[in-house]
């Protein structure tokens, strides 16, 4: 899909607009920004706000998740072991130095 | 344009059309090729439905606008008038009842207590504007660089093909053992697109740098965007708060005021006044918790009843434009008398 998001009251209300004239091209609204469909038609509209408001507009592409195929295992394991914790108010860092699982460091440095 | 209870034609804009209320408005046409001078006399009210000006131009010469062909004599205009100074529908825009009190309230001197905060926040805004169209100029071109990826990638895939194809050539031929000049030849063309191909590889490399560069600065800069955002927003609740008490604050001189200026044929204590001007000033409320439409709080009549209202309520110096049908007074005097205020009739 294509993320739309604004950065001036201009660009907002322009959007507000496009989104109500176009619902069925629009995914989602969340305030500020918008998810729109992934087609030529989502594209001209996105294409529009950024012609009529510059640097106020921002533009990505984004794609679902599927963890299974671009997350490794390592990850996902401490993300469902993290969630099942003990004692909720250990952070991360802490509940990961006792552990197998992979110190927040070393994930930062990891692309995705 | 006539007034719709006026006997007679239409008089010369220096002399009344009513005997009673002969107001001394003075209109010289200087030369042919110079401005009408419009002065608002002792009895503040001047008839100029003769003229072929519009409300526009007349409201913008009151305002001091040079070069619109005509230039009127008048005190400064001063705060408020500019929301006031035509009925609703004749100048631009829909202005709400709140922002006409507000208008008013401001002409009488009235000072809203948001005033100091909303300087404060427009002044951080202003700085904020101003850093960003520094930072915007110089660097940072992200349309150019991403066409430059673009560019690069199809020119490669297009050279990678025509590597791949030679080097397919190359090899049928050497496999029916061809003739070596043919050979040489082929081979020559497949090393020269080899090379432009390492070459527009290299380029491509190094716009995508270009690119995540740019990327990364416009991404910092966003940080800056979105503080702009917020101080607009909040300059837009400051401005809506402050219009909000100061309306209220000539509410019941407008209220009076209501009973003291004409209403419209039908519309005698008519239409209930809310919804005809709702909306705020157009342009959005997000982050506008109080977007209520009780603008016209059980008053009663329609806008330009309203507008009358509001403007016999404001203290202006400089005249307001009476036009438009429905305009309910005599004449110029008639109005500028009602309506306490300096008239210009169109």
């Amino acid at each position: 899909m294509l993320l739309v998001v604004t950065y001036s009251r201009a660009a907002r209300t322009t959007l507000r607009n496009v989104c109500r004239t176009h619902e069925g091209s629009v995914v989602r609204r969340f305030g500020r920004a918008a998810l729109v469909e992934s087609t030529e038609f989502g594209a001209l509209l996105a294409l529009r706000l950024r012609e009529k408001h510059g640097a106020d507009v921002q533009l990505e592409r984004t794609e679902p998740l599927n963890e299974f195929e671009r997350v490794p295992a390592s990850v996902r394991e401490a993300a469902t072991a993290y969630e099942s914790r003990d004692s909720p108010s250990t952070p991360y860092a802490k509940f990961a130095a006792g552990s197998d699982h992979p110190a927040p460091e070393t994930l930062r440095d990891r692309e995705l | 344009m006539t007034a719709p209870d006026t006997d007679g034609p239409p008089p010369v804009a220096a002399e009344s059309n009513d005997a009673g209320l002969n107001h001394d408005a003075e209109v010289n046409d200087v030369a042919a090729d110079e401005d009408i001078l419009v002065r608002i006399g002792r009895r503040r009210a001047v008839d100029f439905r003769d003229q072929p000006v519009d409300p526009k131009t007349v409201v913008a010469a009151v305002r001091g606008a040079e070069s619109s062909g005509i230039s009127v004599d008048c005190p400064d205009p001063g705060p408020g008038h500019s929301t006031l100074a035509s009925p609703p529908g004749v100048g631009d825009g829909v202005v709400s009842l709140r922002a006409s009190l507000a208008a008013a309230a401001r002409s009488r001197g009235l000072v809203a207590p948001e005033r100091e905060e909303l300087a404060a926040v427009r002044r951080s805004l202003r700085g904020l504007a101003a850093d960003l169209d520094a930072e915007d100029a110089p660097s940072a071109d992200l349309p150019a660089a991403r066409r430059r990826v673009a560019d690069a990638g199809s020119r490669e895939t297009a050279l990678r093909e025509r590597v791949a194809a030679l080097r397919g050539r190359l090899n049928a031929l050497r496999e029916r053992d061809a003739d070596e000049a043919v050979l040489a030849s082929v081979e020559a063309d497949r090393r020269e697109a080899a090379a432009r191909l390492s070459e527009v590889e290299t380029e491509r490399v190094a716009a995508e740098q270009a690119l995540d560069r740019a990327r990364e600065v416009v991404r910092e800069r966003r940080a800056t965007r979105d503080r702009r955002l917020e101080l607009e927003d909040r300059v837009a609740n400051l401005e809506r708060a402050a219009r909000a008490s100061l309306a209220e604050r000539v509410r019941e001189p407008f209220e009076r005021a209501l009973e003291r200026v004409p209403r419209g044929a039908g519309h005698d204590g008519g239409d209930g006044g809310t919804g005809h001007d709702g909306g705020d000033e157009g342009a959005g409320h997000d982050a506008c918790d109080d977007s209520s439409s009780d603008d016209g709080s059980g008053t009663v009549g329609d806008a330009r009843t309203r507008w009358y209202a509001a403007v016999r309520v404001a203290d202006l110096r400089a005249p307001v434009v009476v036009a438009g049908p429905d305009r309910r007074f005599g004449s110029a005097a008639e109005a500028a008398t009602r309506l306490d205020t300096p008239v210009v009739w169109l």
